[in-house]
C-alpha cells in the first residue's frame, strides 16, 4: 500500500512540470496558486470534521505535489504565494499604472520642449522612429519579462510615442487625418493589448471604438467628425459592440479582458439613456422632449432591470452593478425632480427608504435563485 | 515560420509604418501638380506663435489661420470671434443651393467646402464701413485698425463641390477652396436660420525655415516677444490638391501693410488689387 502510495506520489511530481507548462501567463499561475491554497483550507476542514480519512503519507504526498507546483509557478511566472506577496503585487501593479502614465508623460513633454530645435525633416525622423523604436522594445521587454509589468509599462511608452506622432504628424505635413487618426489609435491600442495583455491599452482602444464609430455614424449624416459627442445615440453602435464581443470571441484567455468589454459597453449605454432621460433634445428623435424623455426613462427601467438580471443570472457582476447603479441614478433624479418638492421631507425619505428596501427584497430574491443555481439545487 | 508567434510584430510594425507612410504621401500628394491657389498672405492673417504658455515649450514654427466673416451691417468679424458670428452670406438660399434640408435642427453642423476671400470686396466693405465719415458710429482707432491691422482673409461662400465654386471664384490669387463646416441655428425672432463658419478643416500653417531665425539658436528659447515692434512679415501660402495649405516662403519686410480707404466698385470682382512689393 505504501510502496503504490510512493509510486503515486513520484507519478504525480512527474507530472507537474506538465501542468505547469499547459499555464501561459502570470494570471493564470496566480489562479492555480490560490487554487491550491484554497484546496488546503478545505481539505484541513474535512479532516478535522472527519469527513475523509487520509493517511500521513498521502497528505505529505498531496503537500509536496502542491510545494513543486507553487514553486514552479512561483520561479517561473513570479506569481505570489503568500497574502504579503499578493499585496505587493497589487502596490506594483498601482506603481506600473502610475508609471506608465508618467512615462507617456515624460515622452509627450521631452519632445515639446526640445522641438524648436529640430528641421521638418529631422522631426518627421523622430516621430516615425518613436513609436517604431519603443515597439521594438516593447517586443524585447515582453520576451524577457516574466512579470508582465515592465513589459506592460513599455507597452505605454509605445502608446504614448503612437499617439503623439499621430497628432504631430499630420499637422507637420499639413493633413488632417480626420477621423483615421482615432481609427489608428483604436486599432493599435487592440495590437498592444492583446499582445502585452495591457488592460490600459484595451481600455484605450475600447474608448477609440466607441468614438470610432460615433465618427463614423456623424460623417454619414453630413457633419464633421469630431461632433460625435453632439448626438449620445451615435454611441449605441459601438456600445453594443463591445457588449456582444465577448460573447463572439471568447477572452478567457486574457484576464479581466472581457469583464472590461462588458464594463465599458453597459456603462455607456446605460449612461447615453441616462444622459438622455435629462437632457432630450440631444436625441435624434424629434416627438418632444417630454416624449423623449419618458422613452428614455422607461428604456432605463427596463434595461436596468434587464441588467440586473442578467447579472445575477450569468454570474456577470460588472453588468449587475452598473444597471443597479442607473436605477438608482433614475429613481433618485426623478425623486429629487418632482417627488421632494411636492411632499414633505420626512415623507419623501420615507417612500425612498421604501423603494430601497424593496430594491434589496428584489435583488436578494435575485441572489437566492442564482445561488441555488450554482448549487444545482433546483426549488 | 510559426505566424502564430510573429503577428505581434507583423502587426504592430505594419500599423505604424502605415501611419506614418500614409501621412508622408498624402503631404506629397496635396503638394504635388499644381496649386489649387496660392495666396500671398502677410503677419495680418496669418498669426505667429506668442509663446504665451511658456516660451521654450513650443512648436514656434506654426503660423495660424486668422479668418474673418462678414456680418449682415457688412462689418467684419473679429478674428477670435468670426466662428461665434453670424454670417450674411448663409441664407436660406444658400442652404437650399448647398441642399440642406429647411428643417434642420438647430445646432447643426455641415462639412462643406468654404471660399477663402483675400483683400476682396468683404475687406472693403469692411474698411469703408469702419471709416465712413459720415457713419454716426464712426471711431478713428477702428478705422486705423481696419486699414493697418486686421485681416483681410474672409469666407465669403460655401458650395457643394471645388469645380462649382471654381467656377464663380475664378481667381486663384485671391480666392483659396478650403474644407471647412457650417453651423447652423435659428433666429427663433424671424424663424430664419442663423449660419456662422465653424472652423476650416486646417487652420494652421507650418511655417518654412527662414521663421528660425527668430528663435535664439543657443538656447531654442522663442524670440516672438521681443519682436512684437515691427514684425512684418510676406507669407506665400498655397492649397493643395488636398485643399491642405502649406508655406511656400516667408519673407520678412519693413513696414506694415496698408490697406487703402476705397469704396468698392459696383460690379468689379475685388474691392482692392494686392500690389505686390
Amino acid at each position: 500500500m505504501v510502496d503504490c502510495e510512493v509510486v503515486t506520489r513520484n507519478v504525480k511530481i512527474a507530472n507537474v512540470d506538465n501542468h505547469a507548462t499547459k499555464i501561459a501567463t502570470r494570471e493564470a499561475a496566480q489562479g492555480r496558486i490560490d487554487q491550491i491554497e484554497i484546496f488546503e483550507r478545505e481539505l484541513a476542514h474535512l479532516r478535522s470534521d472527519r469527513v475523509i480519512h487520509l493517511t500521513d503519507s498521502q497528505v505529505t504526498a498531496i503537500e509536496a505535489y502542491h510545494r513543486h507546483i507553487i514553486h514552479e509557478l512561483t520561479a517561473r511566472y513570479d506569481a505570489d504565494a503568500s497574502e504579503s506577496g499578493r499585496r505587493l503585487s497589487m502596490s506594483m501593479r498601482i506603481v506600473s499604472l502610475i508609471g506608465a502614465l508618467l512615462l507617456g508623460s515624460s515622452v509627450f513633454v521631452f519632445f515639446y520642449h526640445f522641438w524648436a530645435a529640430f528641421n521638418v525633416a529631422t522631426q518627421t525622423f523622430l516621430l516615425c522612429a518613436a513609436p517604431t523604436s519603443t515597439y521594438a522594445l516593447a517586443l524585447i521587454v515582453r520576451a524577457r519579462d516574466r512579470t508582465g509589468y515592465f513589459s506592460r509599462l513599455s507597452a505605454a511608452l509605445c502608446f504614448a510615442s503612437f499617439i503623439l506622432t499621430v497628432v504631430i504628424l499630420p499637422p507637420l505635413w499639413n493633413i488632417n487625418l480626420g477621423s483615421a487618426s482615432v481609427l489608428s489609435c483604436t486599432a493599435f491600442g487592440f495590437i498592444l493589448a492583446y499582445g502585452m495583455r495591457s488592460r490600459l491599452q484595451l481600455c484605450a482602444a475600447l474608448i477609440g471604438v466607441l468614438i470610432y464609430s460615433a465618427a463614423l455614424i456623424t460623417i454619414l449624416g453630413g457633419a464633421p467628425w469630431w461632433v460625435f459627442a453632439e448626438r449620445p445615440e451615435n454611441f449605441y453602435l459601438g456600445a453594443t459592440m463591445l457588449l456582444i464581443i465577448p460573447s463572439l470571441i471568447s477572452q478567457r484567455h486574457y484576464a479581466d479582458f472581457g469583464t472590461l468589454y462588458r464594463l465599458i459597453g453597459t456603462a455607456s449605454l446605460l449612461g447615453i439613456f441616462l444622459i438622455l432621460t435629462t437632457w432630450p433634445s440631444l436625441s435624434y428623435f424629434d416627438y418632444g422632449p417630454h416624449a423623449v424623455s419618458a422613452a428614455y426613462k422607461i428604456v432605463v427601467l427596463t434595461g436596468g432591470a434587464a441588467g440586473i438580471y442578467i447579472g445575477v443570472t450569468r454570474q456577470l457582476p460588472e453588468i449587475g452593478f452598473l444597471s443597479s447603479l442607473s436605477l438608482l441614478i433614475l429613481i433618485g433624479l426623478e425623486a429629487c425632480g418632482w417627488l421632494l418638492p411636492k411632499l414633505p421631507a420626512y415623507q419623501f425619505f420615507l417612500i425612498m427608504s421604501v423603494l430601497a428596501i424593496c430594491a434589496l427584497y428584489v435583488l436578494k430574491v435575485l441572489r437566492r435563485r442564482a445561488t441555488l443555481d450554482a448549487a444545482g439545487i433546483s426549488q | 515560420m510559426n505566424l502564430q508567434r510573429l503577428w505581434l510584430p507583423i502587426l504592430g510594425f505594419t500599423v505604424i509604418l502605415v501611419v506614418c507612410t500614409g501621412t508622408l504621401l498624402a503631404g506629397i500628394y496635396n503638394r504635388s501638380g499644381t496649386s489649387e491657389s496660392t495666396l500671398r498672405l502677410s503677419e495680418r492673417e496669418l498669426e505667429l506663435p506668442t509663446g504665451e504658455s511658456g516660451e521654450q515649450e513650443n512648436t514656434p514654427l506654426t503660423l495660424h489661420l486668422l479668418w474673418r466673416v462678414e456680418t449682415v451691417d457688412q462689418a467684419g468679424s473679429a478674428t477670435t470671434e468670426a466662428s461665434s458670428t453670424r454670417a450674411a452670406w448663409i441664407t436660406q438660399t444658400k442652404l437650399a443651393e448647398l441642399e440642406i434640408p429647411s428643417g434642420i435642427r438647430p445646432n447643426a453642423f455641415v462639412s462643406t467646402f468654404l471660399v477663402l476671400e483675400f483683400d476682396g470686396r468683404a475687406h472693403a466693405r469692411a474698411v469703408s464701413r469702419a471709416c465712413n465719415s459720415a457713419s454716426p458710429s464712426r471711431d478713428g482707432r477702428t478705422c486705423e485698425f481696419e486699414i493697418k491691422k486686421s485681416s483681410r482673409l474672409y469666407v465669403v461662400d460655401a458650395g457643394r463641390t471645388v469645380a462649382e465654386l471654381r467656377a464663380r471664384y475664378p481667381d486663384r490669387a485671391h480666392y483659396a477652396i478650403v474644407s471647412g463646416v457650417i453651423k447652423l441655428s435659428h433666429d427663433l425672432n424671424v424663424r430664419e436660420p442663423e449660419g456662422y463658419v465653424s472652423s476650416l478643416s486646417l487652420e494652421t500653417v507650418q511655417g518654412v525655415e527662414p521663421l528660425r531665425s527668430a528663435i535664439d539658436p543657443t538656447t531654442g528659447k522663442m524670440l516672438w516677444r521681443r519682436l512684437q515692434a515691427g514684425h512684418f512679415f510676406d507669407a506665400v501660402i498655397s492649397f493643395g490638391r488636398r485643399l491642405e495649405p502649406w508655406n511656400l516662403s516667408i519673407e520678412a519686410r519693413e513696414s506694415e501693410v496698408i490697406s487703402p480707404v476705397e469704396m468698392p466698385q459696383e460690379g468689379r470682382e475685388r474691392g482692392f488689387s494686392f500690389s505686390p512689393r
